[in-house]
């Protein structure tokens, strides 16, 4: 009998994250809005917001003493992003126009070259790139970076971040969103009070905007609680990646399909890898992989590892040293998968929490940027006298609609789908797609969901190679890499079924880029006790797509990204 | 009564630290926090202040101008104001250099106790609270894991290889506490909110006496030794037993 990871749904339900506000009203933390998530949608917001009340300092007295607060779950923003990236700089030019120039923006350089070659386990053969990909005034940058130059841009504006700080409940009364519950500190393994307890606050803001990136913890429960969800569900794909100081330049943006991922469409792996130069003496390089994928033993770190061994990739990172490690999901269901609104009363959705991504160009930047801002006026729009609150939220779902967003992710509608009939066909399919800007093939494909796929095994795990600390890596010394220094006696933040069948175990364990799951004892029934070291987490989401669910430890814990 | 704490903003832990080469000196460009060892230091004088029922905590320290993101942790943990002593003059000075500079500051204050960590994150020295005491001409106890402040003096239980001292000295006086002595509050949201409006003042190293020369200098570096040969267990029920007649054939155990 085949195991489908959705057979064993984790024990946690989307009302768990929400709740009517709690804290007497005195103590209650009043913030003019609330940004949950400091990422590019999220500190585009703030920086929209900054602006606007520079621009209007009368009505931005009417916010009060903190009027733009940013919750970030992370030890500082930039601390829990990571992408590729190639960013288009659109979004941040329409975000800075008048006030930035390009040259001031935290960019490792244009792109001046670029290949995509299709990977055969010894051998590299260059494809035309496909236009989708083509990263002509495309610029590399490090999103960690990036991050925290838009957190100083937006604190100059007068927007106040707190770091460290998790949001763990969504505050709705009465029908409307009044902010949210922050995450508790100092709570121990079962969840007692230490000597430094100290319990999360209410903070009630005019309007929320929820920029949580990936896997939103809060995003996903509005959507349930506000009967947000599109007809498609969301997948997503997992992206592992390192940077490494090289010995010599990388001349040129790389992209590569094929090995080691296999072609056969019951295997449903879809992904590649990119390898990027940041500078003269720095190179990423990621793998990413579909998380509807069906082996057991797939795991996306391992792959990674067996990518560096290739010829052509071993070259370029030869005399180098890895510097940093991390991984997180990617949001892929692209725009059949999007919610039905991005607004509900006193909520605003942004940025990759809703999908905003552009899966055969590899974007999302931009499309989060965009819509953080396009959120900002809405979310600004409430001070107008004359227009009431949901007037005015209801704004930003006809700017999305009419942004160059829209129709970026409208002409590929279906292109991420057509992969999931197999490699060749689903390129052939999504060829096709690109020629007629989305018109063909006609009708939208069917989304099935990422924990919904049943499992099979492969031997694939023997020729994973072996870690030698220089070249390939393990998983435990890549979450060191990572920054992580999570305290080890916090409560368990993953919700999962832990006497599960051997083979959904297996397929956790393996596919955990960073240890968190390992397999047991044998129940003796077919089923094994699933053990959890959660304090590796990185929070990369890959549970929630596979059959469990993540929730925020507490504030300031996982990974440290710097470069990444 | 009046608190000094004394602190370090040391570069961040998670993207490891590196000497340069060309300066001989830590690598301080990146992310600067707060050294974990001071938040110690930090969470005994509030918990000071909390129990007089009155007084002030002020953080001290001196860094790059930077540095003043790092102490508003401090700030919002509880302490009432930071002073950082940030010169381009005191750039790199050992001990001895960076003694004047807080010894200074630390006159201008006149706190009642002057408290350390027991030793920096970064350079793990342990032994600037005495050169401290030693300008000041205070007395000073350092590994202190229980204090008690009270009438004109202290008395601080005193962490040993083989038990513990219990000394009492007299106020103004200069502590180093242990990493046992409490554990630090995390800032509330209040705190962190409320850090940036707390007064941040910036003193030159003219305002503290000038810069000194330092009595050291960093002649050569070298990465430290490989860890020599390592013997790797494969544990198939029997590593257990192995490591404890490794242990034994060592005479270790």
């Amino acid at each position: 009998m085949s195991v489908r990871p959705s057979d064993f749904p984790p024990p946690w339900s989307p009302s768990d994250a929400v709740a009517q506000p709690t804290d007497p009203v005195d103590e209650r933390i009043e913030v003019g809005f609330l940004i949950v998530g400091a990422g590019p949608a999220g500190l585009a917001a703030a920086i929209r917001l900054g602006q606007l009340m520079e621009e209007d300092p009368a009505t931005a007295g009417r916010l009060g003493e903190v009027p733009v607060a940013v919750l970030e779950k992370g030890k500082a923003p930039g601390s829990h992003l990571l992408s590729g990236a190639v960013v288009n700089p659109r979004g941040l030019q329409r975000l800075f126009k008048g006030r930035k120039r390009i040259d001031e923006l935290p960019f490792y350089g244009p792109v001046h070259a670029e290949s995509v070659l299709f990977l055969t386990k010894s051998r590299a053969v260059r494809i035309p790139t496909p236009p989708t990909m083509a990263n002509h005034r495309n610029f590399v940058a490090s999103l960690s970076q990036l991050g925290r130059f838009l957190a100083e841009e937006a604190e100059g504006l007068g927007v106040t971040i707190l770091p460290e700080t998790s949001a763990e409940r969504l505050l709705v009364d009465g029908g409307r969103v009044v902010g949210v519950r922050t995450g508790d500190r100092g709570r121990g393994r079962s969840g007692e009070e230490l000597s430094n307890f100290e319990p999360g606050s209410d903070i009630a803001a005019r309007v929320t905007i929820l920029a949580e990136g990936t896997q939103g913890h809060l995003t996903g429960a509005a959507f349930e609680q506000f009967g947000l969800r599109g007809e498609n569900p969301q997948v997503w794909a997992l992206a592992v990646k390192e940077v490494w100081k090289v010995a010599k330049p990388l001349d040129r943006v790389v992209h590569t399909m094929g090995w080691p991922l296999r072609a056969g469409r019951k295997f449903r792996e879809f992904g590649g890898s990119f390898i990027y130069p940041m500078g003269d003496d720095m190179v990423t390089i990621g793998m990413v992989v579909g998380l509807d994928y069906r082996d057991a033993e797939l795991s996306v770190h391992d792959l990674l590892q067996e990518l560096k061994t290739h010829p052509r990739v071993r070259r370029i990172l030869e005399g180098g040293e890895r510097v940093q490690w991390g991984a997180k999901t990617i949001p892929e269901g692209g725009f059949v998968a999007l919610p039905k609104r991005f607004h509900a009363p006193g909520l605003l959705l942004c940025g990759d929490g809703v999908g905003l991504v552009n899966v055969p160009a590899l974007k999302g930047i931009h499309y989060a940027i965009e819509s953080g801002r396009l959120a900002a006026e809405a979310a600004w729009r409430t001070l107008e006298r004359g227009t009431s609150a949901r007037e005015a939220l209801a704004t930003y779902d006809a700017a999305l609609r009419d942004s160059f967003v829209w129709r970026d992710l409208r002409e590929v509608r279906n292109m991420r789908q057509a992969f999931g009939r197999g490699f060749y066909l689903g390129g052939a399919l999504a060829g096709a797609m690109t020629a007629t800007k989305g018109r063909f093939p006609p009708g939208d494909t069917r989304t099935e969901r990422d924990a919904d796929q049943s499992l099979i095994r492969t031997d694939r795990a023997e020729s994973y190679p072996a870690a030698d600390g220089q070249l390939v890596f393990d998983k435990l010394s890549s979450v060191f890499a990572s920054g992580n220094r999570t305290r080890d006696d916090q409560p368990n933040h993953i919700r999962i079924q832990t006497k599960v069948p051997r083979e959904l175990a297996e397929m956790w364990s393996r596919m955990c880029p960073a240890q968190v799951y390992e397999v047991g004892e044998s129940d003796g029934d077919g089923t094994v006790q699933l053990k959890l070291a959660p304090s590796n987490c990185v929070q990369c989401g890959a549970i929630t797509a596979k059959g469990g669910r993540l929730t925020p430890p507490e504030g300031g814990s996982g990974p440290e990204y710097t470069l990444t | 009564m009046k608190v000094a704490v004394c602190v370090k903003a040391v570069p961040d832990a998670a993207g490891g630290r590196r000497l340069d080469p060309a300066t001989k000196r830590l690598d301080r460009s990146g992310e600067l926090a707060i050294s974990d060892f001071d938040t110690y230091a930090v969470e005994e004088a509030l918990k000071l202040r909390e129990a007089a029922g009155e007084g002030e905590v002020v953080v001290v320290s001196m860094g790059p101008d930077r540095a003043m993101d790092a102490l508003r942790k401090a700030l919002a943990m509880g302490a009432d104001r930071a002073v950082l002593v940030t010169d381009s003059a005191l750039e790199g000075a050992d001990a001895l250099g960076t003694a004047r500079a807080l010894a200074g500051a630390l006159e201008k204050e006149g706190a009642d106790l002057v408290l350390f960590g027991q030793q920096s994150a970064d350079g793990l020295g342990a032994c600037l609270w005495a050169a401290v005491a030693d300008r000041l001409r205070l007395p000073v106890v350092s590994q202190v894991s229980e204090l008690t402040v009270g009438d004109g003096s202290l008395t601080g239980k005193r962490q040993t290889e083989f038990g513990y001292d219990t000394i009492r000295a007299p106020l103004p006086a200069v502590v180093a506490v242990s990493d046992a002595i409490n554990t630090p509050r995390y800032p509330s949201l209040k705190g962190i909110m409320g850090a940036k409006k707390k007064p941040q003042e910036t003193l030159t190293a003219d305002d503290v006496g000038g810069a000194a020369e330092s009595g050291t200098s960093v002649v050569e570096l070298s990465p430290p030794p490989p860890r020599g040969e390592a013997r790797k267990l494969e544990d198939d029920g029997s590593a257990a037993e192995a490591i404890v007649e490794f242990l034994v054939e060592k005479r270790l155990v």
